[in-house]
């Protein structure tokens, strides 16, 4: 090994030494993510309040892991949930299993769930607390990420 | 003028023949005592001689129709008017209900021994009540005179005639769809094979002819089957009933002899002509639902074989002429409300096709037509036509297809301008 | 070998899509097709609801030397015919119709009930376009409708095809539903608007192409990814319909006919009964729990292990046990029975149901038919009996077979719907079957084919009827079908197991889906039962039985297990789990070998496939059969002559008028308990003709008191003008109407005393 070497290397360590780091302070500070990731599911309301979701399951056909249970009934005229003849009764995803493949978002036929960044999911108890609800799903989630804006992307 | 009035004795007799005895004073029912005299299978060779064709549309030759029926089948045969003229723009058949029964009367009696059927039927379109007692006051006169009946004019044959009112759908001048409705069901046309000669009326052997093809009958086995022959054009023998309506002056029902006649001839010398003024457009030659014609066309002799020759088809023989004044477009979406209304629904591409047609039409006269809606429409005319069980979706089509062809300006002009709304129909006849 | 003389080809050979294919002369192109392995798109065909009528026009195919299109659906093969389905006139075609039919089909797939088992969905994804250019707004219709108390109907969504109209007019022949309006604005409709009430108004659910038409109850319930279907048969009557059950989440959740349909018993069809009375599983009476009866006397609920042993310990501490098997158990239970009697000791198995009869042996020795060959027999004679009510689906093959143009002849004492279509028909008087044979002879004599239908339990109790039936079977050469009275009756008999007609003396009584005090003969069971040591019941639902038990283990009911069945015409069929049933709830042949188990004498099976190996070994009528044999289809069991069948007595018991007894398709247990059928139940009655209610003075809907010399009831009253004078008709209703008291349990002819009742 000659002196050249190991010269070389240290350069490479001095140069590092002189740069920004980029360790962030989780979790005071969360790791912005990109505007297409895949973090927890939310299930949306038209504005006039009635859930865009009919209960078609189409989302549970596309699960490759099989985490999504619906249970649909029909829509009362006087109580109506949903858009349709049908609403969801009974909307359950165990996160335990989601693999966040976003199959489920793009089976919808009515964009009535989507993936949003939000991935702090982590929790004491599966049964109880992993298997997210309907009226869970569509509440926004209570841990909100920073989205990594087009610049802070590029730069 | 070439009008003739030699097979329907009430032109040549000058007058209406309700009353049986103006009938037999005018020649009648001489010929059906001729052919009770001669065996079933001559009479039917004299139909087959006469080289005469089905009036109500299709231009089959009848006797070849009616040798279709077979002779052993374990089932009675029947024979059925069709008089169900629902066609726009044709009352021929109601002429001769109305003015001349009792020939219709002797002629369907004939045809009924001709393929040795008893019980005959006259199927009416609902509309036509009045005619419909016509009918029956002549049926009753007929019956009391014993030329229908128990041993009719004392021959041994008996032949029974019932008439039948429809309930009022264009789809029932369809043989098939008439049987249905005769038989108290749905009128919709059936699955042919079998055809009606083989499994008809209640699944038995039926001859089912047009009101002014059975009328032609008595003339006919009267003269021979060849005389008949001799009138016309080889192909298309005879003399036939023209209805022609719209803007002519002289609308009405009038006799000629085919072949003999041009377009121009019937609209501008038999008919008298258009209004004053005005110039010609189209028409329809052969009732509404057959493709139009131009001015380039008036020069076509009237018979089955030319009109094809132009690419339309003598039909029914409804001459609906427009002038100028009409719009076209707006003229196809009437016809295609009314192909839409009268679908029965049974084969998909005629009950959403004229459904769908209907719909660019209208958008096109509301002024919210598109210039693709016209490759659309021909597209559509491709997918329905020659797909459905009977010809109502063709004649549909026909007419709105061949419009499209020969006044595409117009469809275009519509398209971006919107069609106003036509002057009033009545100033037509000078009212 | 010598020159072969011409003989009509049994084959001819033609050409789809450049492949050569076989098929027999007459074959429809799309059956012709199909078996090639080619895809004709259809809607209208359907060959079971008659002969073609070419409304869709989906099935556009072009045939070389034909004039344009032709419709495959009604085009027979014809030697060397050349045959494009996918060329681009035929595609062309496919295309246009598909984008026709769609430019009015609401495009709510995911609301749709049909949606991912659609035919439209499928055929569009397959022949059809990819885009629509309909950009006008869709035809509307109020939405959805109720068609009945079970059947939905969606306008928009109907395509037209016809086939739920050809079910009503042509095989039902109920003649209600029909087109109203015409063109574009066809839809489906009654003639009056009033609820389609038809005892198989379910099957246009199974036709329909589309999601015009869909079941109520099971209504947005699940989808088709969801669920496990497991082909299955109907334990509700002795036809023995194949069923299809639909499973989620462990429950059953429909009940339809099977996708490819036994052709041999029911066709595809079934009663609404068959279809509807799943829901039974979850009435309020069901058993969910086991129960024991502690040193109070009251009723505690336990595991399933502790009743178990509970029943074990009352067994082993009697001297005597009698394992009672009910009839609508499968032929495993009734096996397992009577080994389990083998090895207890002081122990016998019988069965509860229509007792055997030596006088049947004559008709039974006849061949057999099956259901199929109604269709095609020249002449059917029906005696006795009451297809309608007791075996729905005989009746639509018997409506098929007057379509075909072969001879009807019913007799018997009860009235049916059927006798407008029977070309020879007699009303006989109770007890007079003999009176109207005489014109069956006329009827069969000469036919091709012929066959006779018979009813176990009228023929039983008319020894001399029975021997002229088989005479002149014989003679005609007739093939014999019997309408048996209890569902697996045939199957339980086939075993040996000997009817249980009197109470039991004492020691342990097993009931294993038996209530002998819900049967007939319950007034002396019910005299009798308490001398009975200790009652063990292994019930699906709540019962007299169950009250008075001891032990009580819920069991499944026939959607819930798997078994075998065998039908009325002999066939052994499997049923297949649809539903796991209630969580404390086994199997009776489980609770069985464990019974075995704990009391100390285990048998040797630990699955039914076992103990169905067994039977088949042991029992001359399962000779040859396995689970693998009997497959999905069924297998036909062998008559075996049983020596040792009583003779019965048959002389009328008690004073006043002949007692006929029926029970409706809607007024059994199961339509009594399926909320799905609430508006279909018919309670047990009185049926009068009016000069017989006239002379007893009662009239329509008054309550009359009918006494035999076994028991005493409380009926309404229907008067009946089609009903024969001279008789009682009761419709046995569900067992809380207590009408089985009437009856022995010989099930002898009954004479009724009837008065009008305070």
């Amino acid at each position: 090994m000659s002196i050249q070497a190991t010269l070389k290397g240290f350069g490479v360590t001095f140069k590092a030494m002189l740069t920004k780091p980029e360790t962030i302070g989780y979790p005071e500070h969360k790791t912005p993510v990109h505007p297409r990731f895949r973090g927890r599911h939310r299930l949306w309301r038209y504005e006039n309040g009635l859930e865009k979701c009919v209960g078609c399951s189409l989302c549970a056909a596309a699960c490759p892991s099989d985490c999504i249970r619906v249970v649909a009934e029909e829509n009362h005229p006087d109580e109506r949930v949903s858009a349709g003849e049908r609403f969801a009764r009974i909307y359950e995803i165990n996160m335990s299993r989601c693999i966040f493949c976003g199959y489920c978002e793009i089976a919808c036929p009515f964009d009535a769930i989507t993936l949003e960044n939000e991935y702090e999911l982590s929790e004491y108890d599966r049964p109880r607390d992993l298997i997210y609800t309907k009226s869970q799903l569509l509440m926004p989630h209570p841990k909100s990420v920073p989205n990594r804006t087009p610049e802070a992307a590029n730069g | 003028m070439p009008i003739m009035n030699n097979v329907y004795r009430h032109t040549t007799a000058g007058k209406h023949l309700t009353d049986l005895a103006d009938y037999e004073a005018a020649g009648g029912y001489v010929a059906l005592k001729k052919a009770l005299g001669m065996d079933s299978d001559d009479v039917l060779y004299q139909f087959h001689r006469s080289g005469l064709r089905g009036r109500g549309g299709a231009g089959f030759p009848m006797g070849r129709k009616a040798s279709f029926l077979p002779k052993d089948s374990p089932h009675p045969s029947y024979v059925v008017c069709n008089g169900d003229e629902s066609e726009p723009g044709t009352f021929k058949d109601r002429e001769i209900i109305e003015f001349n029964p009792f020939q219709l009367l002797e002629g369907i009696v004939m045809a009924g021994y001709a393929v040795r059927s008893h019980q005959t039927y006259i199927y009416l379109r609902g509309e036509y009540e009045h005619q419909a007692n016509v009918l029956r006051a002549a049926l009753a006169q007929a019956k009391a005179a014993g030329y229908v009946g128990d041993n009719i004019a004392g021959s041994g044959y008996a032949c029974n005639v019932t008439i039948y009112l429809g309930a009022g759908a264009y789809i029932c001048g369809e043989e098939t769809a008439l049987l249905e409705s005769l038989e108290g069901k749905r009128g919709q046309p059936r699955l042919k094979p079998p055809f009606p000669a083989v499994a008809g009326l209640y699944h038995s052997p039926t001859l089912i002819n047009n009101v002014e093809t059975l009328a032609a009958l008595p003339p006919i086995i009267e003269n021979g089957g060849d005389w008949y022959a001799a009138i016309g054009p080889e192909k298309s023998p005879g003399s036939k009933l023209f209805s022609i309506s719209g803007h002519v002056m002289k609308p009405g029902n009038y006799e000629i002899v085919l072949g003999d006649t041009t377009l121009r001839e019937l609209i501008f010398d038999i008919a008298g002509g258009l209004r004053p003024g005005r110039a010609f457009k189209t028409c329809w030659v052969g009732g509404s639902s057959v493709p139009v014609l131009t001015e380039e066309h008036l020069d076509t002799p009237l018979d089955y074989e030319s009109l094809q020759g132009v690419g339309t088809f003598l039909g029914s023989g409804g001459c609906i002429v427009m002038d100028d004044s009409g719009c076209v477009v707006r003229a196809s979406l009437r016809l295609a409300h009314f192909y839409r209304h009268e679908s029965c629904g049974k084969c998909s591409p005629c009950r959403e096709g004229t459904n769908w047609m209907e719909k660019i039409l209208q958008r096109m006269v509301d002024g919210t037509g598109r210039m693709e809606d016209l490759e659309l429409l021909d597209s559509l005319f491709g997918r329905i036509s020659g797909k459905t069980l009977c010809p109502l979706a063709d004649g549909a089509i026909a007419p709105i297809k061949s419009s499209i062809k020969y006044f595409r300006d117009d469809f275009v002009r519509v398209i971006e301008n919107g069609s106003p709304r036509p002057e009033p129909m009545w100033e037509v006849a000078g009212v | 070998m010598s020159d072969a003389l011409p003989t009509k080809p049994t084959m001819v050979t033609i050409s789809i899509n450049g492949k050569e294919v076989q098929a027999k002369p007459g074959t429809i192109l799309v059956e012709a097709a199909a078996q090639a392995g080619i895809e004709i798109p259809i809607f209208c065909y359907e060959p079971r609801l008659g002969p073609p009528i070419g409304a869709c026009r989906m099935c556009l195919v072009e045939v070389e030397g034909m004039r344009g299109l032709q419709t495959a659906c009604s085009t027979p093969v014809a030697p060397d015919m050349v045959v494009h389905t996918n060329n681009e006139a035929a595609a062309t075609a496919q295309d246009g119709v598909l984008e026709l039919l769609l430019a009015n089909h609401p495009l709510d797939c995911p609301v749709c009930d049909k949606g991912g088992e659609c035919p439209l969905q499928d055929r569009t994804f397959k022949f059809g376009p990819g885009e629509t250019r309909f950009v006008e707004p869709k035809r509307h219709f109020p939405k959805p409708l109720d068609l009945s108390t079970e059947v939905a109907i969606d306008r928009e969504r109907c395509i037209a095809c016809f086939r739920c109209i050809r079910f009503s007019q042509d095989v039902s022949e109920d003649g209600q539903l029909g087109f109203q309006e015409r063109g574009a604005g066809t839809e489906v409709a009654t003639f009056s608007g009033e609820p389609y009430e038809s005892r198989f108004s379910g099957n246009i659910i199974d036709l329909c192409p589309v999601g015009a038409l869909t079941s109520i109850p099971y209504r947005f319930v699940s989808r088709p990814w969801d669920v496990q279907n497991a082909p299955s048969v109907c334990g509700l009557c002795p036809v023995g319909c194949n069923t299809e059950l639909t499973m989620r989440e462990g429950e059953t959740k429909r009940t339809t006919g099977r996708p490819n349909p036994n052709m041999t018993v029911e066709e595809g069809w079934l009663c609404d009964k068959g279809r509807w009375g799943y829901p039974a599983a979850w009435s309020a009476d069901r058993i969910l729990r086991p129960l024991v009866r502690d040193a109070n006397g009251t009723m505690v609920e336990t595991s399933l292990e502790a009743a178990v042993d509970a029943a074990a310990r009352l067994i082993a501490a009697s001297s005597a046990t009698q394992i009672l098997v009910g009839a609508a158990s499968t032929v495993e239970d009734g096996f397992l029975a009577q080994e389990l009697a083998a090895v207890l000791p002081n122990a016998a198995a019988s069965r509860l149901g229509f007792p055997d009869s030596a006088d049947l042996e004559p008709l039974r020795a006849l061949p057999r038919a099956e259901l199929s060959d109604i269709d095609t027999a020249g002449a059917v004679a029906v005696v006795g009996g009451d297809v309608t009510n007791r075996h729905p689906i005989v009746e639509l093959r018997l409506r098929k077979l007057v379509r075909n143009r072969g001879a009807l002849a019913m007799v018997g004492p009860r009235t049916s719907p059927l006798d407008a279509r029977a070309t020879f028909g007699a009303r006989t008087a109770p007890g007079q079957l003999s009176s109207g044979l005489a014109v069956l002879a006329a009827a069969l004599e000469g036919a091709s084919a012929p066959l006779i239908i018979w009813d176990e339990a009228d023929l039983a109790n008319e020894p001399a009827a029975a021997a002229e039936l088989a005479r002149i079977a014989t003679a005609a050469g007739a093939r014999q079908i019997e309408l048996a009275v209890d569902v697996n009756g045939r199957g339980l008999r086939a075993l040996g197991l000997p009817c249980q007609t009197a109470p039991v003396a004492a020691g342990a009584l097993v009931a294993v889906n038996a209530d002998p005090l819900e049967s007939p003969g319950a007034m002396a069971w019910a005299d009798a039962i308490d001398g009975v040591g200790a009652i063990i019941a292994v019930a699906t639902h709540r019962s007299a039985i169950t009250e008075r038990a001891d032990v009580v283990l819920p069991t499944l009911m026939h959607h819930e297990v798997e078994g075998v069945l065998v039908s009325t015409t002999g066939r052994a069929q499997r049923l297949r789990p649809g539903s796991r049933g209630p969580r404390e709830a086994a199997a009776a042949w489980e609770l069985l070998i464990a019974l075995s188990h704990r009391t100390g004498t285990p048998l040797p099976f630990r699955t039914p496939a076992q103990a169905f190996a067994a039977v088949a070994a042991a029992r001359p009528p399962f000779a040859g059969l396995s689970y693998s044999v009997v497959g999905d289809e069924g297998a036909p069991t062998t008559h075996v002559a049983q020596s040792s069948a009583p003779q019965r007595s048959t002389d009328a018991v008690g004073d006043g008028i002949a007692l006929v007894v029926t029970t409706e398709i809607f007024g059994d247990a199961v339509s009594w308990r399926s909320d799905a059928l609430v508006s279909r139940r018919t309670p047990a009655h009185l049926v009068l003709a009016p000069q017989q209610a006239a002379t007893l003075g009662l009239v329509q809907d008054q309550r009359a008191r009918v006494s035999s010399p076994f028991g005493t009831c409380i009926l309404p009253v229907v008067v009946d003008a089609q009903a024969p004078e001279g008789a009682a008709f009761v419709a046995m209703g569900p067992p809380a109407s207590g009408t089985s008291a009437l009856l022995a349990g010989e099930q002898v002819p009954v004479n009724v005393m009837i008065e009008v009742a305070e």
